[in-house]
This record gives C-alpha cells, structure tokens and sequence, in this order.
C-alpha cells in the first residue's frame, strides 16, 4: 500500500505537517483504510518505543570506573575478568581530575595511528605493484561519473579536514599537551601517506585502487580530527 | 527529552542513607566526591546502557557504558543544572557513542542496503508472538536506527538529530519514517 501520502504519515503524527497538508491527510484518512490502518500501526509502534524499559547492565561496571577515576588502577585487576572486557582491565589507568583539561586514552590514540600508518603503507605498496587481484574489485575509473564523484568526495574530505583543523585549533588549549603531541604524529603520518597517494596518482591518474586509496586515507584523517574536535569540545 | 526536570529527582539507590537531592549529589561529584558519582552513576546507568545497547549494539555497551560515565565525571564541572543530570549525561552518552561508531564505520563499512531488510517477514508469522521491539530494532539499517533511537525513544527533536549525525532535518525526517514503516511490519495483531 502507497499513496501519495503514505510517507507523510509519520510527520502528521509528530503533528509537523503544515495547516494544508495536514487539513488534507485527515481528509484523506477519512477515505482511506489503508493509509489509517497504516497510521494506527504507527502510531503503535511510537507508543511502545515510549514504553521501552531501561536495562542495566548485566556486570556492575563501577569498580573499573572508579578505579579509572580515582587513579587506583591496581583496583581494575582485582575485578572478575568475566565481568569486564580483559581489553578495559589493560586500559585501566589514572585519569587526571584537573577535568578542564581533555586527554584522549592513550592506547586508544597511539594504535590508531599506527594501525592508520601500518594500513596505509600496507595498502600503498599493494596499491603500486600492480596487483591485478585488487583492481578487480576497485571500480571502473572509465565509468561515467567516477572521476566527478571522487574528485567531489576529495574536495568535501579537504573541506572537512581544514574546518576540523580550525575547530581543534581553537580547541587546543583543552586538551592535554601530552595528547596534542602524539595527535600531531598521527596526523603526521596519515599526511605523509596522503603525500605518497597523490604523488603515486600524479603518475598514474588511472589507477583506480590509488584513487581509492587516497580517499580512504582522507577519511581516515576527517575520523582522527573529528574525534580529536569531539573530545576538545565534549560537554 | 524523557525527563527535563531539573531538580526533582531524588537518589534512595541505599535505604541506609538519607534521600539526597540530584543537584547536591552533582555538587559534591564535582569537587572530587567518588560516593556521590557512584550514586548518580548507579541511578542513571540503565538509561546509558539501554541508550549504548541500541545505538551501538550489546556487544559493545558495556565498554560504551563505562568510557561515558568516565567522560562524565571528566566533564562535569562543565554541568550547569539547566536540565537534569540524566538529560546531561544521555547527551554526553550520544555524542561519545555517535563518534565511536563512525571511527568504526572506517574498518567496517557496513552499507545500507536492501539486503539488510530482507530479514524482515511481511507480518509476523505468530500472532501469539509479542512484537519484540529491541531485537526488531537491532535490525534495522544504522541511519534509520539511529534517528528512530534518538527520536522515538530519547525524545530528540530532529533539528538536534541531524546535528549530531551530520545530516539535514529532512533526511532526519525520512530516516525515522523509514525505521517505523520496517517495524510495524513486526506488530502482533
């Protein structure tokens, strides 16, 4: 069942269609069994997504919590491994209280950056030695539309990176200076493999793993600076 | 929002002690007061983990749980009381889950595509069968789970909601129209 007016059915619910529209759908609805059938199964729906109860977690988190936050990081290894993630117990360590100053986890930080650093000359290398198995799964750089749409895609990533570039700048004195350093040297990295794609694509413009490659290293670093944005200017 | 009363919630997690109002226990959390976080993070942890649970999936809510309400106790000399310490921490809970996924979504690209509905029968085979909300939303495609969570469930006007994916209200919009419509399909009659 459609109609022209089936997929405004959720916004008159929400009561969000215009006078007209609205004064229109309710006649309409007044003629129409599907549509109101459609409405009621809705409105249901909505009904109990209201009702849906709360859930606790099954393991009481607490401990690992406050061990994290008072700095007793010897109190995450007393916790049953069972009850919490092994990968929680490792990360475990003291947080600063000095809480107008933001620090990223450092495990967190230093393995993206490598894995993004690993990955992308990983990627680089198979990228360029020609790879036949890789360019068949790659998308057809002669296929109308493909130069358009990466080169779109390219300039929405540049476009990205410098307002995120702007927001951490002014973001930066909130964060902590040992957290911007490593920041830096992941970003570093992620710059140089974006240096190595372009060079690489300057001299073979066709490639499409490599103008693929390229784009993904982009976003790769959009990810970084958006959750380095994020974590300045968490409430 | 589910609750916008600043103010009027009360914390009687322990019946030993004495009722203390929200905003007291958020005082002394904020200068240093671990009794008193504890006692916020127990009163409001079902909330976090529900929210973790279906935005990110129970795999992951735990850990998401946790690093929210380390975030929390980091930012929360940034709290001003203009609504409930509950609203203030299902945003923070939001916006760290949000950023999560989408660092994840680098390694695990996981398209929305037709496929992903082909789980869903026509109309559920059992009538007997209570529609099950929660798993029925675990299926649906990421964008639309998203905003039918933050909308339907957490209460987040649509404005708020494509700000925080990054998307335009009328996407928000369509998105949400899209979750329902998939899951009436799973109401009993």
């Amino acid at each position: 069942m459609t109609d022209r007016w089936t997929e405004s059915l959720s916004e008159y619910l929400d009561g969000e269609l215009v006078p007209e529209d609205r004064r229109e759908l309710g006649l309409h609805l007044e003629s129409c069994a599907d549509c109101a059938q459609t409405l009621r199964e809705l409105e249901q729906v909505v009904e109990r997504a209201r009702a849906l109860p709360d859930r606790a977690p099954e393991h009481d988190l607490w401990p690992a919590i406050e061990a994290r936050i008072t700095g007793r990081a010897e109190a995450a290894t007393k916790i049953e491994p069972a009850r919490i993630p092994e990968r929680l117990a490792e990360r475990a360590r003291p947080v600063r209280r000095a809480a107008s100053v933001v620090s990223f986890t450092w495990p967190q930080l230093v393995a993206a950056g490598l894995a993004v650093a690993l990955l992308a000359s990983a990627a680089f290398w198979l990228g360029t030695r020609g790879d036949g198995r890789l360019a068949q799964h790659t998308p057809n750089p002669a296929a109308p539309g493909t130069t358009f749409t990466a080169s779109r895609a390219q300039n929405s990533n540049e476009a990205a990176i410098a307002e995120l570039r702007d927001a951490l700048a002014r973001g930066r004195q909130d964060l902590d200076p040992q957290t911007v350093k490593v920041l830096e040297q992941n970003l570093a990295s992620i710059e140089r493999s974006i240096r190595e794609a372009q060079t690489a694509l300057d001299a073979d413009p066709a490639n499409p793993y490599l103008r693929r490659h390229l784009q993904e290293t982009m976003t790769s670093k959009v990810n970084l600076l958006r959750q380095a944005t994020f974590l300045a200017s968490a409430p | 929002m589910r609750d916008t009363h600043p103010g009027v919630a009360l914390v009687t997690g322990e019946p030993e002690a004495a009722a203390v109002a929200e905003p007291s226990l958020v005082a002394l959390a904020a200068a240093g007061d671990t009794r008193a976080f504890e006692r916020l993070y127990r009163q409001h942890v079902g909330r976090v983990h529900s929210l973790a649970c279906r935005l990110a999936g129970r795999e992951h809510a735990e850990e998401l749980t946790q690093e929210v309400f380390i975030r929390a106790w980091e930012k929360l000399w940034t709290f001003r009381g203009e609504a409930s310490f509950g609203t203030w921490v299902s945003r923070v809970a939001v916006r760290w889950i949000l950023t999560w996924r989408s660092a994840q979504a680098v390694q695990r690209r996981r398209t929305e595509n037709n496929e992903i509905l082909e789980w869903l029968p026509a109309k559920a085979a059992r009538p007997d069968v209570a529609m099950d909300v929660e798993a029925a939303m675990e299926k649906l495609p990421d964008g639309a789970r998203q905003v039918f969570v933050l909308h339907d469930v957490e209460g987040f006007k649509h404005e708020e909601i494509a700000r925080l994916l990054e998307v335009s209200v009328g996407t928000s919009k369509a998105q949400l129209h899209r979750a329902r419509m998939l899951l009436r399909r799973h109401l009993d009659r």
